[in-house]
């Protein structure tokens, strides 16, 4: 056993969830301000890691907290789900901590599923039990404990309860004094004799530091990272094992639909919920935000509404920027340097201050804008808005999800063209990227605001409109290729 | 009425309000592996909340909405649950 912390090791903690269920909030919690936070290596998706100091006994017991991506399960559909699990099974952290939602636990349970196969101890953060409660959904944690052999510790992030009792759980479970003894999922009946086919043939073959049972599963579920790898280990022995997943390429239903079995036994006894058919806050929201016409109208509402909160209040502080910092401080600069070589001032004066302070400037409209998106997006309207947008998207040959980057393409074009991660298909996502471009950021809106008067005098608001809006062609007639033409 | 026999429907042929099971998936190895993770298997219950005919349409599964797209839609098959059927508006 690793002996804990007191020759001064760090203890290492890995963060998991799915998406929306608080993590973020929780790993806030946790490491204050003592956060780092850039990029996996090798990879374009954000990595971020802190410290927790735990105190036990008085004793100062520093954790490293290790921030997942956001992920649904740990099969390499996406680069975030291969981080994750590389990172759980090639950097072995002391313990996982898995932060489920409260009110959908069954699907959040199916995560956890996954690390049950992996050598890492893991624990269950409960969160959001106030939102599950209003739901009239009563979950007994101490009866989902027995059942999941996993500790599991209720709480509520947003208020800040539990996560002491949560750090408290990673403790024990590091250390040891309490058994750790999962129950795990079994694959469906009629596909465990495969399951025992492709151990037999694998067996032995495994490369370090892979689980050989979790490898089974994953080539059953079809997983191409683990294909792949395994595939090149066996060379000739290869051979065998294609036949047999060939053969039962619908494995992968058996292996969800196992694990969504043991979870439905492992909820049962522990949860309580309402009969299903009530109509909630959610559902008569819903009725109005995906609707094809008022969901329009709300969308063009509330763009109407981003747009003006930035610009109404992002403009004055703009000016007020440009006034008291970039002139004022140009000002300065030629009072100090009134002896200088004129080249020297302009350089300094014109140069560095009236251009970089002009960037600077911009500075309250983006953050306004992106503020405001991220209320929408924390709200759930985001992906309400990317539903409704959806059939219009269709029409040029994109997903109802590239609507999110190419708005957020007003804001500043990076984080648009950063944004197509979300989307699936390689195809749509290279189009989006290509489409983010055009579509007119906060600062170049302000240019052309002053450019299309000079060249297109009275026509200056047509003009400018087709300039910067080619996307509207595209929404119009229905070839992408004349998207890329800015009509003149 | 409770009808006698099950219907076997794609989610995008379902009605508003409609409840049904998961019936089948249609499709290659990367979608089946994505609907089963998203909890789209045999016989799990679903209410369908938005189908406007067109357009993607919105699933209650599992505790959560999921929007699916046209597409994806008319690959999930289902079967109707019986007498809890309502009929579409219009």
């Amino acid at each position: 056993m690793k002996s804990p912390n007191s020759e001064g090791r760090t203890i290492t903690v890995a963060l998991a969830g799915q998406p929306n269920v608080g993590k973020s909030t929780v790993f806030n919690l946790l490491t204050g301000l003592s956060q780092h936070v850039g990029n996996w290596p090798g990879k374009t998706i954000e990595q971020k890691v802190g410290v927790h100091h735990h105190h036990r006994n008085g004793e100062d017991l520093a954790m490293r907290i290790v921030d997942l991506p956001g992920t649904y399960s740990l099969t390499a559909n996406s680069l975030e789900e291969q981080i994750a699990r590389d990172y759980i099974i090639k950097e072995r952290p002391d313990a996982v901590v898995v932060i489920a939602d409260a009110a959908a636990l069954e699907r959040n349970l199916y995560l956890l599923a996954e690390f049950l196969f992996l050598p890492v101890p893991v624990v269950l953060g409960l969160n959001m039990t106030d939102v599950a409660e209003r739901q009239a959904i009563r979950i007994s944690p101490h009866v989902l404990e027995a059942a999941l052999g996993v500790p599991v510790v209720p709480m509520v992030a947003t208020k800040n309860q539990g996560v002491r009792e949560l750090v408290e759980a990673v403790d024990r479970v590091i250390r040891g004094a309490v058994a750790y003894a999962p129950s795990r999922p079994d694959i469906r009946e009629d596909h465990r004799a495969v399951l025992e086919e492709i151990r037999a043939l694998i067996a032995g073959q495994v490369p370090e530091p892979y689980p050989e049972e979790w490898v089974a599963l994953k080539l059953l579920e079809g997983d191409a990272e683990v294909t792949r790898m395994m595939r090149e280990r066996l060379g000739e022995g290869w051979e065998p094992v294609r036949t047999v997943l060939v053969r039962h390429e619908d494995a992968m239903l058996a292996v969800a639909s196992g694990r969504y079995e043991w979870i439905g036994r492992m909820v049962r006894a522990a949860v309580t919920r309402p009969r299903a058919g009530q109509i909630t806050l959610t559902d008569r929201l819903d009725r109005v935000a995906t609707h094809p016409l008022w969901g329009l109208l709300l969308l063009l509402g509330m763009l109407g509404v981003v747009f003006w909160l930035t610009y109404s209040l992002g403009a004055p502080l703009q000016e007020l920027l440009d006034e008291y910092l970039v002139q004022a401080g140009a000002e300065r600069v030629r009072d100090a340097l009134a002896g200088a070589p004129w080249w020297l001032v302009g350089v300094l004066a014109d140069g560095v201050i009236a251009g970089a302070g002009m960037v600077i400037t911009f500075l309250p409209i983006l953050v306004l804008f992106f503020a405001v998106l991220a209320l929408l997006e924390d709200v759930g309207y985001m992906a309400r808005a990317a539903f409704v947008m959806d059939r219009f998207m269709h029409l040029i040959g994109l997903h109802g999800k590239s609507f999110l980057p190419l708005f957020l393409g007003f804001g500043c074009n990076v984080p648009a063209v950063l944004g197509t991660r979300i989307i699936d298909a390689p195809r749509a996502r290279l189009l989006t990227i290509l489409l983010a471009p055009l579509v007119p950021c906060t600062a170049r809106m302000a240019v052309v605001a002053v450019m299309a008067p000079i060249f297109f005098g009275a026509a200056a608001p047509c003009g400018s409109v087709n300039l910067i809006w080619p996307l509207c062609d595209g929404l119009i007639w229905p070839h992408p290729h004349q998207l890329l033409l800015p009509v003149g | 009425m409770a009808l006698t026999e099950k219907r076997i429907l794609s989610l995008g042929e379902l009605a508003e309000g409609a409840q049904a099971r998961v019936h089948q998936l249609q499709g290659g190895r990367a979608f089946l592996g994505r609907m089963a993770t998203l909890g789209f298997t045999m016989g799990t219950p679903l209410r369908l909340l938005q189908n406007a005919g067109r357009g993607p349409v919105i699933v209650l599964i599992r505790d959560t909405r999921v929007a699916l797209g046209r597409g994806e839609a008319l690959k999930v098959l289902v079967t109707l649950e019986e007498g809890r059927h309502e009929e579409p508006q219009q």
